[in-house]
């Protein structure tokens, strides 16, 4: 009796740790793409390629991240200080690493908002339908009238 | 959330330590179980399942293991390790096995990139020597649950280490009292940490960084690089060990220290009895020791070792560039051990002091660079052959930006600045105080200023 108590504990573990990995598998993951392929995919968007290509001088300058911190990012941006049109796409080394990322990520958001949140109202438009998410590794900022379109064709990609 | 941030420090901190303070007894363990959940939830809420389950798996196997017929203990023994070690390979080792596969046979094996949890090395591997010290009967299982919580979840030591055994602590656990002194000591070693990492371990990473990254480098360049990576990790790494090592204190835990001036060692051998000092020593007594150590035939004896420093090498990534620098360290020590004692011995301090922080930089190469090519690339550069030159005026620029950070960090490495603190502390506590206050409020200026710096070891 105290045996087959303890087979089915057991049982009853790997079962659930079973479950939960498939679940974790199907749920929070994505593909282990490098920038390049990301780049080449999303410079097909016209939109996207419009803007300016930023570097990692940008990105310290715009979001206080260290392109060191990160295994690549993908980052245009509107050349004009009155637009919030931007896309930026990171990938970190961990999903700890992308979460720190994606504080980042939001705090630009927030910061944008007190900028143009005063007499911006096309701006705050866009900004409050901004996509600021995370996935796997991949951490991105998408903001403009085409974000929803960056946002469908980036997550179909990963 | 990590150590190094405001939110953690100015919101997090301070609410955790006044309800831990506030709640009398045993419930402080309630406490500091929430506390650690909501901790590690910060970052990524679906993965303290993951660590729940670990916790409860091997607290229920702990008890198996003590409590089931003498038949019965080996396969509950290798059933635990399995589980756990199958835990750690799924989320840590499955892409970099089906790359290898796919390197190997020229398949395109495709798979989706799995995040890592946060600290699955770490709790994984206190799990495990929990279990084994409990199969060896050193301790005796946790039959308390929230108890075993405790110890499987606490935050001080969740992200980066040390890899704190049960055995050190279970005292501890059941009680530990706290007290102001006691306050005051963990809050001196967290800004000690603290500071470590902000203000130099942080713009350390900015000079290598920038040097890494550069396409071509003269020389001297690349030896500036990599001395700004060897400052980097030892300061980042060992900034991490001293905060939480202070938030153990705060708590009302001693955990052993887990860095002891590894720079100042005249040997391998002995860089790696002060270097991560609880993995030494989990691999020492874990792997080393029960594959028969150096009681072997001398064959034996060096499988053993390149055995363990494989192992080591592998525990800090999913690359074959961690695997390179662990050999590198096996045989480094095989070295030492069979060729180079003698000779080690009847050389001047300096030369050995010399020698090691040279073996010591060249494996750093091998650790910060991902991929074969970019360490052959690098150590190209340094010496010589893929160099632009032996200097160049980027050499002199980074000489110049980076001069004080270095002697700020090569005097910071040795114990020297620890004992004059310590003796002050003793003769003036006053201006003890005021040198720690100085050196937060610099840390939290640097914080604020640079907002994401997450600390190298959590990747691992």
């Amino acid at each position: 009796m105290q045996f087959s108590k303890s087979l089915i504990i057991k049982a009853a573990m790997v079962i659930f740790l079973g479950l939960y990995l498939v679940w974790i598998y199907n749920s929070d993951n994505a593909k282990d793409l490098s920038m390049d392929q990301i780049a080449s995919s999303m410079e097909n968007i016209a939109t996207v390629t419009e803007m300016q290509k930023r570097d990692k001088g940008d990105l310290q300058r715009y979001y206080s991240i260290m392109d060191t911190d990160t295994e690549g990012f993908f980052f245009y941006k509107d050349v004009s200080p009155m637009s919030v049109n931007e896309i930026l796409i990171l990938k970190a080394g961990s999903k700890d690493e992308a979460s720190s990322l994606l504080e980042a990520a939001e705090s630009h958001l927030e910061s944008q908002e007190n900028v143009f949140g005063a007499y911006g109202t096309d701006q705050m438009a866009l900004l409050s339908e901004a996509s600021v998410e995370s996935r796997g590794n991949y951490v991105w900022y998408m903001c403009g009238p085409d974000a929803g379109a960056w946002h469908d064709a980036f997550t179909s990609m990963i | 959330m990590v150590f190094s941030s405001i939110f953690f420090i100015f919101c997090f901190l301070p609410v955790f330590m006044l309800v831990y303070y506030l709640v009398p007894g045993r419930g402080r363990d309630i406490v500091l179980f929430i506390g650690s959940l909501i901790f590690y939830a910060w970052g990524e809420p679906v993965y303290v399942i993951l660590m729940l389950f670990s916790a409860l798996f091997n607290y229920y196997m702990g008890m198996e293991i003590y409590d089931c017929p003498e038949e019965s203990i080996k396969i509950n023994l290798i059933f635990t390790v399995v589980v756990n070690v199958f835990i750690l390979c799924f989320f840590k080792y499955f892409g970099f096995l089906l790359d290898t596969v796919s390197g190997i046979t020229g398949l395109s094996i495709g798979h989706p990139e799995l995040s890592l949890p946060i600290g699955i090395s770490f709790y994984t591997f206190k799990n495990l020597s929990y279990i084994l010290d409990v199969h060896r009967e050193k301790i005796e299982p946790q039959r308390n649950f929230l108890t075993f919580c405790v110890y499987s979840t606490m935050f001080p030591h969740m992200a980066a280490g040390p890899i704190v055994r049960y055995a050190d602590i279970e005292k501890q656990l059941a009680r530990r009292p706290v007290s102001i002194a006691k306050f005051g000591v963990g809050a001196e070693y967290f800004i000690k940490g603290l500071a470590k990492k902000v203000i130099l371990a942080d713009n350390l990473a900015v000079i290598f960084g920038a040097i890494s990254s550069s396409s071509h480098n003269a020389v001297l360049t690349a030896w500036i690089g990599i001395f700004a990576y060897t400052m980097e990790i030892y300061f980042d790494f060992s900034g991490y060990s001293d905060m939480a090592i202070g938030l153990g204190k705060m708590l009302g835990f001693d955990f052993q220290k887990n860095f002891d001036y590894p720079y100042i060692s005249e040997t391998i051998t002995e860089f790696w009895r002060r270097w991560h000092m609880s993995l030494g020593s989990w691999f020492r007594d874990y792997i080393y020791i029960p594959l028969g150590g150096n009681r072997v035939s001398m064959p034996k004896h060096i499988r053993n070792i390149l055995v363990v420093w494989a192992l080591t090498g592998l525990w800090h990534g999913a690359s074959w560039n961690f695997v390179l620098w662990g050999v590198y360290y096996g045989l480094l020590l095989l070295l030492e051990k069979f060729v180079l004692s003698d000779l080690l011995q009847k050389a001047p301090a300096a030369v050995r002091k010399a020698y090691t922080m040279f073996a010591v930089m060249i494996g750093w190469v091998f650790f910060s660079q991902t991929s074969f090519g970019a360490i052959a690339k690098y150590l190209g550069t340094m010496f010589g052959p893929a160099a632009s030159g032996f200097a160049d005026s980027a050499t002199f620029y980074y000489f110049r930006t980076g001069i004080v950070l270095f002697v700020i960090c090569v005097i910071s490495c040795r114990p020297f600045l620890q004992d004059r603190f310590r003796r002050l502390m003793k003769r003036n506590m006053s201006l003890a105080i005021a040198i720690d206050a100085a050196l937060f409020a610099v840390s939290i200026a640097y914080m604020v200023y640079n907002s994401y710096s997450p600390f190298l070891y959590a990747k691992f």
